[in-house]
């Protein structure tokens, strides 16, 4: 419905930026045959390059909220020193960090650090909330088990944590992509769909390419966020926790 | 009595095979092109710059050069040479660790911020309009012009004025009376740059500067002369020079830039096409305009033009009230003489003619300067 929505809206307005779906799917079949002619890559490049600014954004940034959440959660000194620090920078918006990151980093860190911030604050705010909503009985117990802090951190904190980490995550990954997007469009070396859609759009006028762009970042967000789905079901299906 | 899931099912049915017959019977109209081509601009006047690491074209291998972006004519040129003197491709930089010596690499870049990319080692030369050429070759250790555009391309097309095609529909007598502004600023240049002993002339390197570089310091009024002597600046539109727009046209068909060629979307040929889009009337009548009264009111209109791009030196005359004055209108710019109130567009200046074309498309301008390429460009595919 939505495509035959689509395809009666392009055929009965007729504007020049809003192109049937079977021009899109012809543009398709030819950026895959003879790649995007604008900049000499193929279309996989630029999904290629942006995947690349994507994970390593994402690793990053999960590599540092997840302990980061973890401590803020578990310890109160490190969360009355980190909060006011947190809630200074959590309103600004990913994208205005950009220019800065860019100019600092380079056209390759640069994009990579955007989707850094925006996957960061989710999976940090999550993890916090996660420990904080541990059940105190669980850790009183492991506790008169025997317990020490560490113990107390790995065996109970950290797996009752997951789940609270992976909805994080699933926030993150959608944020991640918006954000690795438009870095792109503002600079990026080597393509990106985000640099593929402004090209077609701004210096080509071919909006064909721009819908395949369009579309290659909902397919590939799809995806992520269908494997992280994918990842927090197995755990918390492990977890006993359904 | 007829159930009710089956009336929506029907209902639903027939919407959809409404849609699909709208679909199927739907023809596309022909379309015009959104955009008129009035005037010349300039011809030549863009240069490929190189750092000390190349002497030859066969060291271009591996290196990055910078343009101005994918639709500009400078790209264009850089493309088509790399394309047929070199057995080099051409394409976008993935960054440094992920070249190849067999291709060279473009990564776009402003014009202005060329020369700071240069300082930096970010790339290895680029190609861009005046006065950036003769800014970078003085300011970047090293560097300097492997070619002038009009040696690869004598008397190339340049920069154009343009005008929204529904603005020229309906307001024929305001866009009569902006290329007539545009023809006496263009002559006054065209005079002007020949006696360089002039006050005119002075004045003229003067606000060129200040329009580049934001100032005209001794330093940037030196390369503001040295980049005026490199543009050849015209109104006129000639067989000669609709001949090099076909090549624009023939040039994109083959580098594969258009979703549709001017054949597939109607157009008998390249010169049917250039004929569409270029309008001569306009300059043909500039002459016999007349002035306005300096109490009558005017046309207020709304102009895209580039960023320090000194091709477009027409504009800023034409926008001067010292030169207006000098003309003998009074305290008045010559726009305004010809009853014609410039506005800059949302977002001007641009950064390049694919921005521009981006604004009057989005109808945010009703003029433009622009260059030819991205104005070909963009209208072809806009008609796909």
């Amino acid at each position: 419905m939505l495509v035959l929505a689509w395809w009666l809206g392009a055929v009965t307005l007729d504007i020049t930026f809003l192109p049937t779906p079977l021009r899109v799917y012809e543009a398709f079949w030819r950026l895959i045959d003879v790649g995007d002619i604008a900049t000499g890559l193929t279309l996989q490049d630029h999904i290629v390059a942006s995947l690349r600014r994507f994970a390593g954004g994402f690793l990053i940034a999960f590599a540092v909220a997840v302990p980061l959440g973890l401590m803020m959660g578990y310890s109160r000194t490190a969360e009355e020193f980190s909060n006011p620090i947190i809630e200074v920078l959590r309103p600004i918006a990913p994208m205005a960090w950009a220019p800065l990151f860019i100019l600092a980093m380079g056209v390759v860190t640069g994009p990579m650090m955007v989707v850094f911030i925006g996957v960061f604050f989710p999976v940090l705010s999550n993890t916090v909330f996660g420990v904080k909503k541990i059940d105190t009985h669980m850790i009183d117990a492991a506790r008169t088990l025997g317990a020490n802090n560490l113990q107390t951190f790995y065996k109970v904190m950290l797996p009752c944590t997951v789940p609270y980490i992976m909805n994080g995550v699933k926030i993150g990954l959608g944020i991640g992509w918006m954000c690795i997007v438009a870095a792109e469009m503002i600079m990026a070396k080597g393509g990106g769909v985000g640099y593929f859609i402004l090209n077609n759009a701004e210096q080509v006028g071919n909006w064909p390419n721009v819908f395949v762009g369009l579309i290659i970042i909902s397919f590939l967000g799809i995806i992520t966020t269908g494997i992280a789905e994918r990842v927090h079901r197995i755990i918390i299906t492990r977890m006993g926790m359904e | 009595m007829v159930n009710k899931n089956v009336l929506i099912a029907a209902v639903v049915a027939l919407l959809i095979v409404a849609s699909i017959g709208l679909i199927l019977m739907a023809e596309t109209e022909d379309k015009e092109p959104q955009i008129v081509i009035l005037s010349q601009v300039n011809s030549e006047g863009s240069a490929i710059f190189v750092s000390d690491a190349i002497t030859t074209k066969e060291d271009f291998g591996g290196k990055v050069f910078a343009t101005p972006g994918t639709a500009s004519i400078q790209h264009m040129i850089l493309a088509d040479y790399i394309a047929s003197e070199t057995n080099f491709t051409f394409a976008l930089d993935p960054g440094a660790g992920s070249r190849s010596n067999n291709v060279v690499y473009w990564t776009p870049v402003s014009p202005g911020q060329m020369k700071d990319f240069m300082l930096n080692g970010d790339i290895d030369g680029g190609i861009a309009w005046e006065p950036f050429n003769s800014q970078i070759i003085s300011s970047v250790p090293g560097a300097w012009i492997y070619k002038w555009t009009d040696e690869i391309w004598d008397a190339h097309p340049c920069c154009v004025l343009a005008v929204n095609s529904k603005f020229e529909q309906s307001n024929p007598e305001a866009v009569q009376k902006f290329v007539a502004a545009h023809v006496v600023a263009t002559t006054w240049i065209m005079e002007t740059i020949q006696d360089n002993t002039s006050a005119n002339y002075t004045y003229m390197i003067e606000i060129a500067s200040i329009f580049a570089f934001g100032d005209n310091s001794t330093a940037n009024r030196a390369i503001a002369e040295d980049s005026l002597g490199h543009v050849k600046y015209d109104f006129n539109i000639n067989q000669s020079w609709k001949d090099s727009l076909e090549t624009v046209i023939e040039t994109y068909t083959r580098l594969g830039l258009f979703d549709k060629t001017p054949e597939q979307l109607g157009y008998e040929s390249s010169a049917d096409l250039v004929e569409r889009l270029v309008n001569t009337d306009y300059i043909a009548n500039a002459s016999s305009t007349p002035t306005v009264g300096e109490d009558d009111d005017l046309v207020t209109v709304r102009v895209g033009w580039l960023a320090g791009d000194i091709h477009q030196l027409a504009r800023l005359v034409a926008m001067d009230r010292n030169i207006g004055e000098g003309l003998g209108f009074g305290d008045r710019t010559i726009f305004e003489a010809f009853g014609i109130n410039v506005q800059g567009g949302a977002g001007n200046p641009y950064a390049n003619g694919g921005f521009v074309m981006t604004a009057f498309l989005a109808d945010e301008i009703d003029f433009g300067y622009l260059g030819a390429p991205p104005a070909i460009l963009r209208t072809v595919n806009a008609l796909a």
